[in-house]
C-alpha cells in the first residue's frame, strides 16, 4: 500500500525574498534578483552580475549559540528549514524524531569555507589548517546542522549532483514517504554564491556572456541567450504522508505525485534530455499528459539546454505541448545547482494559488524554442498537475510531477 | 512486493590491491596499506603517513589526453568500474542501457586537481589550466562512469563523505525498487588530497603510526583512498542473463545522531538505531547476523560508540559475532570507504572467510568484542552487515546475505 505524499510547508531564502509571502509576491510580479555582484571584486572577469541574497539577520531563525559553528551556507539552509517548519505548523515536541528526516541537495555546499581553509593552509602551512573551518567544510555539514538544531533523527542524506542535487533529494524523500518509512521529510536544498565558485564558473566559460558575445543576463528560451548568471539561496519543502498531514489538520499546498529520472551520455559539460524523465514522472503519478497545465522549466539560458528541453517537451506532449504554460524562474533567481528547492516551492505556490509566475528577461523567443512560454506577466490558470524539470550538465535529468490536491478532492476546479 | 536485489559485479582500487582478487588476498593476509605520502609534499606535516594507492599506472588504463583531464579520483572510479562491469559480464551481455543507472558516493572528489589549480592561482605562479576545475563538482566521477559505458538510467551522487558510498548503495537499491532501473552501478571513489589530510589532522583524529581499530593504543585514522564499485541488479534480470551472483543486498538503514558536528553520540544510541533500521528493512532479526564489517576508524570515540551500539543491538551474543575493522589495512578511504567495505563484506559471505583487524595488540576494556584480531578466520557466514558513520552523526548500515535461490 503506497502512501500519498503532500507538501505542507515551504521555507524559502532567495534573492527575491525570504519567506514564502515576500518570495511569492516578487515571483509572480517578475522581480529579478540579478544585480551587480556585491561583496567581492569581479573586475578581472567578463561577467559582473549575480543574484545574491539580501542581508539576512540569521539570529531571527537560529539560536545564537548555534550560529557560531555554522558557515554562511549552513545558516542559509538552517534558516530555510526553520521557515519551512514554521510554515507547516509542525510542533517538533509532538512528533517522533525518528519518523522525521532530512534529504538535502547542494551542488557545491561550503565552497567558501573550503576556500578559506585552503588559503590559510597555503599561507601558514599545517598550523593554518583550522579545525572549525574543516568541520563545516564537508558537504553534509549542512544537514548535520539542521538535524542537530531541530533534533531530527530519521533519515539524513545529502546529494550533490550539479543541477539535479535538490531534485534527487526530493525524489528520494518522496520514495521513502510513499513506502511509509518516514512520516515527514524536510527536502530540498540550496547553494551559495561564493567568490571561488564565481571564479570556477568564469574560468570554465560557463557564465553569460559566454565567450564575450552579447549582453550579460539570463534570457531563457531567447534567441540571444548566452549563458547563465549565478544565483544562490535555499528552498525547503515539508513533505509528509497524506495520513499524517490530515491527522494534524495541515494546510496542503499540493501533492508530490511522481518522479522520473534518466541520464544522457553526451559529455561531461553537455546538457541533453530526451523527455523520458517527464514521461516516467507522469506515469508514476498516474497523470495523463493532457492534465499537465504547467511546466517549471530547467532552461538556464544556455544554447544547449533550452533547446534540448524544448525538444523533449515537444516529444512527450506532441501537439499538446503548446497547451502547457511553460515558465522559467532562473532569470529571477539566477542559476545554481541547488535551485530546485526554491523552484519546487514556487510550483507548490503556483498550484495552490492558480497562478503561474512569468519568465522574465526573454524578449525574442527562439523559433527553436517554440513553446507556450509565459512571458513578462504572471498568468492566472487553474493547474491540475505540473512538472518541475531539472537537467545537469554531464547528463542527469530529473522531473517531479506535482498534483493539485484540492482538485483531486473535487473541492476546486477541473 | 519488493524486488530482490543481488550483487553481480565488484571492482576495487585500494591501498592493498587494485583488483578484487588482489584486494581480497591482501585482506586475508592482513596486509597494511600504510605508507609515506607521495601525492602531495608531506614535509610540512608532523604525520607523514597515509594509505595510498600504488602500482596503478594511469597509462595502462587511459590515453594521454584522458590522464590530463581525469582527476585521481576519476581514474580510480573508472578503473574499478571497468572491473565491476566486466566481471558482471555486462560488457558482453545485451542489456537495455536506459535501464542501467549510476549512483556513486563522493568525499573530497577531484579536489586534488582543484587544489593544484588554486595553489598555482593563489601563488600567482602561472596561469593554471582551467580544465583542472572540471573536478570542482562531486558529480564528475559519476558522470564519467556513466559516459564510459553509455548508461542512461538514473544518475546521482551522494555526499555524506565518510558514509557516502554506503548511502549510495541504499539510493541505488531504491532506484531498482522504484522501477527506474534494473541494474545500478554504485559505491564510490575518492583520492587523497591536502584539504582532507590537513583537516583531519587539525582535528587531531589522525594516528601518527598506523590505524589500530579497537586497540587501546589507537589514536585515530590513517587517511586512505581508492574506489569500491558494486553492480546491483534485480534478481530476475540477473538470472535471465546467467550473471555471476556474489550475494544478495537485503536492505539498509540511514539515520542521524542529531548530536554533534564531529563526535558520535557517545552511548552508541545512533549506532544501535541505524543497525536496527537496516535489519528491519532487510527483514532480518539480530539473531541472524553472522559478521559485522565495522566502521572502526580507530578514533577514540568512534570505536567505543560503535562497540556500545553493537552491544545494544546484539546483547549477550555481541561477543560471538566476528567483527572486521579493515580500515586497519586500507585506511579510511572517506568517500569510497563504504564501497570498499561493502565489497569486503560481499566477499566475506561469498568466500566464507572473515578479514582481520590488524595492529590489534592491547585490548581496550571499553572495546571488548571479537574484532578478529590480526588473522583472518574461515567461517561459513550467511548474513553480514557493514557500518559507516560520518561527521555530524550521518549513520548508514548495509545488510547482505550469502546468495541462495
Amino acid at each position: 500500500m503506497n502512501h500519498r505524499v503532500v507538501i505542507t510547508g515551504l521555507g524559502i531564502v532567495s534573492s527575491i525574498g525570504v519567506g514564502k509571502e515576500e518570495f511569492w509576491k516578487n515571483c509572480f510580479q517578475g522581480v529579478s534578483g540579478i544585480k551587480p555582484i556585491r561583496g567581492f571584486d569581479v573586475g578581472s572577469y567578463r561577467s559582473r552580475l549575480g543574484a545574491q541574497l539580501p542581508e539576512i539577520d540569521f539570529k531571527t531563525f537560529i539560536k545564537p549559540a548555534n550560529l557560531r559553528r555554522m558557515d554562511r551556507i549552513g545558516k542559509i539552509m538552517v534558516s530555510a528549514v526553520r521557515l519551512a517548519l514554521d510554515d507547516s505548523g509542525l510542533e517538533l515536541g509532538k512528533e517522533d524524531p525518528n519518523r522525521m528526516g532530512l534529504s538535502l541537495g547542494t551542488g557545491l555546499g561550503s565552497s567558501d569555507t573550503v576556500d578559506q581553509f585552503f588559503r590559510s593552509l597555503l599561507k601558514e602551512g599545517p598550523t593554518g589548517a583550522a579545525p572549525l573551518l574543516f568541520q563545516t567544510a564537508v558537504p553534509n555539514a549542512i544537514s548535520s546542522h539542521c538535524s542537530i538544531e531541530y533534533g531530527i533523527k530519521g533519515v539524513n542524506i545529502t546529494f550533490s549532483h550539479k543541477e539535479t542535487s535538490t531534485e534527487m533529494a526530493m525524489a528520494y524523500a518522496y520514495h521513502l514517504l510513499r513506502e511509509g518509512r518516514m512520516d515527514i521529510i524536510l527536502a530540498g536544498g540550496g547553494d551559495e554564491l561564493s567568490e571561488p565558485l564565481y571564479h570556477v564558473y568564469s574560468m570554465l566559460n560557463a557564465l553569460s556572456p559566454g565567450r564575450g558575445m552579447g549582453v550579460e543576463g539570463m534570457r531563457p528560451f531567447d534567441r540571444d541567450r548566452n549563458g547563465i548568471v549565478l544565483g544562490e539561496g535555499s528552498g525547503i519543502l515539508v513533505l509528509e504522508t497524506l495520513e499524517h498531514a490530515k491527522k494534524r489538520g495541515a494546510t496542503i499546498y499540493a501533492e508530490l505525485a511522481g518522479v522520473g529520472m534518466t541520464g544522457s551520455t553526451e559529455g561531461l559539460l553537455r546538457y541533453d534530455l530526451n523527455g523520458d524523465s517527464m514521461a516516467q514522472a507522469m506515469s508514476l503519478a498516474t497523470q495523463e499528459p493532457s492534465t499537465v497545465d504547467y511546466i517549471s522549466a530547467s532552461a538556464n539560458s544556455t544554447f544547449d539546454l533550452d533547446r534540448a528541453e524544448t525538444h523533449a517537451i515537444q516529444k512527450v506532449f506532441k501537439k499538446g505541448s503548446k497547451e502547457i504554460s511553460v515558465s522559467c524562474l532562473k532569470s529571477m533567481l539566477g542559476e545554481f545547482d541547488g535551485s530546485g528547492g526554491i523552484r519546487a516551492c514556487a510550483v507548490a505556490l503556483a498550484i495552490f494559488n492558480g497562478m503561474i509566475p512569468p519568465t522574465i528577461g526573454t524578449e525574442h523567443l527562439d523559433p527553436d524554442c517554440d513553446l507556450n512560454v509565459v512571458l513578462h506577466q504572471a498568468q492566472e490558470r487553474p493547474i491540475r498537475s505540473a512538472l518541475l524539470n531539472s537537467a545537469s550538465n554531464g547528463g542527469s535529468d530529473i522531473s517531479l510531477c506535482f498534483k493539485n490536491y484540492q482538485s483531486v478532492q473535487g473541492r476546486g476546479f477541473i | 512486493m519488493r524486488r530482490r536485489v543481488v550483487i553481480t559485479g565488484l571492482g576495487v582500487v585500494s591501498p592493498i590491491g587494485n583488483s578484487v582478487p588482489a584486494f581480497w588476498n591482501s585482506l586475508l593476509e592482513g596486509k597494511d596499506g600504510t605508507k609515506e605520502i607521495t601525492v602531495f609534499d608531506p614535509s610540512p606535516y608532523r604525520i607523514k603517513i597515509v594509505a595510498e594507492v600504488s602500482g596503478l599506472d594511469p597509462e595502462d588504463h587511459f590515453s594521454k589526453k584522458e590522464i590530463r583531464r581525469l582527476s585521481r579520483c576519476d581514474q580510480f572510479g573508472v578503473v574499478a568500474f571497468r572491473e565491476a562491469w566486466k566481471t558482471a559480464h555486462l560488457d558482453r551481455d545485451p542489456i537495455d542501457k536506459n535501464r542501467v543507472g549510476v549512483v556513486l558516493g563522493a568525499g573530497s572528489g577531484g579536489i586534488l586537481s582543484v587544489e593544484k589549480y588554486f595553489r598555482d592561482f593563489y601563488h600567482g605562479l602561472k596561469r593554471p589550466s582551467p580544465s583542472l576545475l572540471i573536478s570542482y563538482s562531486l558529480a564528475t566521477t559519476t558522470d564519467l562512469v556513466a559516459i564510459e559505458s553509455g548508461l542512461k538510467g538514473p544518475r546521482n551522487t551522494t555526499a555524506t563523505v565518510c558514509s557516502s558510498s554506503s548511502v549510495s548503495l541504499g539510493v541505488a537499491y531504491e532506484m531498482i525498487q522504484m522501477g527506474m532501473a534494473d541494474v545500478m552501478v554504485s559505491g564510490g571513489s575518492d583520492s587523497l588530497c591536502e584539504v582532507s589530510f590537513s583537516g583531519f589532522s587539525s582535528l587531531k583524529l589522525v594516528d601518527p603510526e598506523s590505524c589500530k581499530p579497537f586497540d587501546k593504543r589507537r589514536q585515530g585514522l590513517v587517511i586512505g583512498e581508492g574506489a569500491g564499485i558494486l553492480v546491483l541488479e534485480e534478481l530476475e534480470h540477473a538470472i535471465k542473463r546467467n550473471a555471476p551472483i556474489h550475494s544478495e543486498f537485503l536492505g539498509y538503514g540511514i539515520c542521524a545522531d542529531a548530536y554533534h558536528l564531529t563526535s558520535p553520540e557517545p552511548n552508541g544510541e545512533g549506532v544501535e538505531r541505524v543497525i536496527r533500521i537496516a535489519l528491519a528493512h532487510a527483514g532480518i532479526s539480530p539473531e541472524e547476523v553472522d559478521t559485522i564489517n565495522a566502521h572502526g576508524t580507530a578514533t577514540p570515540f568512534n570505536d567505543i560508540a560503535e562497540t556500545w551500539g553493537i552491544k545494544r543491538v546484539f546483547g549477550g551474543r555481541a561477543k560471538e559475532i566476528p567483527i572486521s575493522g579493515i580500515k586497519s589495512m586500507v585506511g579510511h578511504c572517506l568517500g569510497s570507504a563504504g564501497g570498499i567495505e561493502a565489497v569486503a563484506t560481499v566477499l566475506t559471505l561469498k568466500n566464507g572467510a572473515i578479514p582481520p583487524t590488524i595492529h590489534y595488540e592491547v585490548p581496550d576494556p571499553l572495546c571488548d568484542l571479537n574484532y578478529t584480531p590480526n588473522h583472518s578466520i574461515r567461517r561459513d557466514v550467511k548474513i553480514g552487515i557493514s557500518n559507516s558513520f560520518a561527521f555530524g552523526g550521518n549513520n548508514a548500515c548495509l545488510v547482505f546475505k550469502k546468495f541462495d535461490e
